[in-house]
């Protein structure tokens, strides 16, 4: 898919413009507010960057009414340093396996769970989990997997692997699994 | 002359008990959080209450910084009945003379033995009780958590959402008719806010990423939360109903816990920022963050600011999984550490305190009295883990 212009109102540095970019979702409840950070976008190649480095997400409806498949990618998850979200170099192949795949089928998309030991307390751990899959999305980004294919989801200590307590199980809690999403037949 | 001194003595004794009584009554009524441990408990004994009356009764005052002592060495007495309906009434020994004596009607018996009890409180302190307060908590059904609502004191607890998913993060409006939290429902942790008199919800943010931890501001017209969808966990403030949506911090690291000051003008959050976990403050209008020092503990998080603005309070994780609750005054400096547990809440009263700490392996909520640094657990147990209290305001 290629960008079309239009652009954002606001425009931070290092910013590609992006058509589409003030998006509104709307919810079973009620009106979303109106995204209007100038980020996400729902173009091909085009990634929007804050001054901080940050890669905008795309909108949730760009990964509606997709098939999970917990199987396909279950070999790449990652594990993470105590209280850190950087990807150890010795993960680096898996994400590199995950770009490959992503590579052969430009229908599927992919979703990243950050995940937690239950040593932090519960919001700063959902928040841990949410940066930990943000840096496996960065990662993916750079090996050139577009953007609006990644979305992340943070389950913080929610959804332990391992449910033991002791510093090997709470090793294997610290993750970033890889999720591939598929296009439902007929769509 | 003889008559005349039996005469003063008593007048002067007079005088001096009632300079101590009201010394004792002021320190009570103008406790400093950050005396901790330091201020004693006010010594009443009780009198005529028997059973679900009695119990209430000692677990509201204890936790308003009351003790239970026998009549002699009591400075107050509280005594009435509960047959049928409460009668209550308060003397002063000091004074020598009663400060309260009610008869109670209408709604619950537990009801009526709460309000007696706020009675009490403001009778003896000077302070509004906290007796009819409620509270909102997550409850762990299996994998899945849901939020509950229920009195102060865990009785009466009524589930609000059967989401089946993980429901967490709750927090009060002013006006308590309203909670914000965040649920998974649709495969995703998205920000509602929910009325809990009418149980209409809607959804206050829902985009890609991480919509999480929702606090309401003072005058209940903002809710600050924590977004991804620019790409990091950063603190964002919107209108309560979710529009007008603004980015306030633009980190790489993650944030996480906004709450607000009670004049509205800040908004208290975890950052690393700074190359480790503290806490910061940013206007709530947006500008640059800037660290709360909190001398004596690394790792804070779960920040709370107090109703009256004196105080925040925090968990510090020690590493291990060890967590404390700790003060630190909002300007920053030195930490007072209060007791084992995680993500305290401040009761309306800005003396007391509801946090979840670990009860042979459960995670339960407990009650902390600040001043006298005195903790109870809620005599009201749950099924499930119960995490995440939210006093109400």
């Amino acid at each position: 898919m290629a960008a079309t212009s239009a652009g954002c109102k606001t425009k931070p540095k290092n910013i590609t413009p992006i058509p589409g970019g003030n998006a509104s979702v709307a919810g079973a409840g009620g009106l979303i507010g109106r995204d209007t950070s100038g980020s996400l976008g729902s173009g091909g190649d085009v990634v929007t960057v804050d001054e901080s480095g940050n890669i905008g997400l795309s909108g949730l409806e760009e990964f509606e009414d997709m098939l999970m498949d917990r199987e396909a990618l279950a070999a790449q998850t990652v594990y993470f340093e105590v209280d850190r979200s950087e990807i150890h170099p010795d993960d680096l192949g898996k994400v590199e396996a995950v770009a490959g795949i992503l590579a052969q089928d430009a229908q599927n998309k992919v979703m990243i769970e950050g995940h937690c030991d239950e040593r932090g307390t519960e919001e700063y751990n959902r928040a841990l989990g949410e940066r930990r899959a943000l840096s496996v999305r960065d990662a993916l980004v750079g090996l050139g997997v577009s953007a609006d294919r990644v979305r992340t989801m943070s389950l913080g200590e929610d959804r332990p692997a391992d449910t033991g307590f002791d510093d090997a199980a709470f090793a294997r809690n610290r993750r970033g699994e890889f999720v591939l999403l598929k296009p439902k037949p007929g769509n | 002359m003889k008559k005349a001194t039996l005469i003063q003595f008593p007048v002067l004794a007079g005088l001096f008990l009632a300079g101590l009584a009201l010394g004792q009554a002021q320190r009570s009524i103008d406790v400093d959080v950050f005396d901790a441990g330091e201020v004693k408990a006010i010594p009443v004994a009780l009198e005529g209450f028997t059973g679900e009356t009695l119990a209430l009764l000692k677990f509201d005052l204890f936790v308003q910084g009351f003790e239970f002592v026998d009549k002699a060495k009591a400075q107050f007495t509280i005594k009435g009945s509960n047959a049928g309906s409460i009668n209550g009434a308060v003397y002063d020994h000091v004074k020598r003379g009663f400060i309260l004596n009610k008869r109670y009607q209408g709604g619950s018996l537990r009801r009526q033995a709460h309000t007696f009890a706020n009675n009490a409180v403001e009778a003896i302190t000077g302070s509004p009780g906290i007796g009819l307060t409620k509270i909102a908590f997550r409850q762990f059904h299996g994998r899945d958590t849901e939020i509950h609502v229920a009195d102060f004191d865990g009785h009466n607890s009524k589930r609000l959402t059967h989401d089946n998913s993980i429901a967490a993060g709750p927090e009060w409006t002013p006006n308590n008719d309203s909670l914000f939290y965040y649920s998974y429902r649709r495969h995703n942790p998205d920000i509602y806010s929910h009325n809990v008199h009418t149980g209409v919800r809607r959804i206050v943010a829902r985009y890609s990423g991480s919509n999480i931890s929702p606090a309401v501001s003072p005058d209940g017209r903002r809710v600050a939360m924590v977004l991804s969808k620019a790409g990091s966990p950063d603190i964002w403030a919107a209108s309560a109903d979710g529009t007008g949506l603004r980015r306030l911090t633009t980190t790489k690291e993650a944030e996480s816990s906004p709450c607000w000051s009670p004049d509205g003008r800040w908004i208290c959050f975890v950052s690393r920022a700074g190359g480790r976990t503290a806490l910061y403050k940013i206007p709530a209008n947006g500008g640059a963050m800037s660290r709360i020092r909190t001398v004596g503990a690394f790792n804070a998080t779960e920040p709370d600011w107090s109703p009256d603005g004196k105080a925040i309070v925090f968990t510090t994780m020690r590493g291990g999984g060890v967590f404390e609750i700790c003060i630190v005054p909002p300007g920053g400096g030195n930490v007072e550490v209060l007791a084992t547990g995680e993500d305290p809440s401040w009761a309306p009263n800005s003396r007391t305190l509801m946090f979840t700490s670990r009860s042979r392996g459960k995670r339960v909520l407990s009650v902390l009295d600040v001043p006298t640094k005195r903790v109870k657990t809620l005599p009201r147990s749950f099924p499930g883990n119960c995490t995440q209290a939210a006093w109400s305001k």
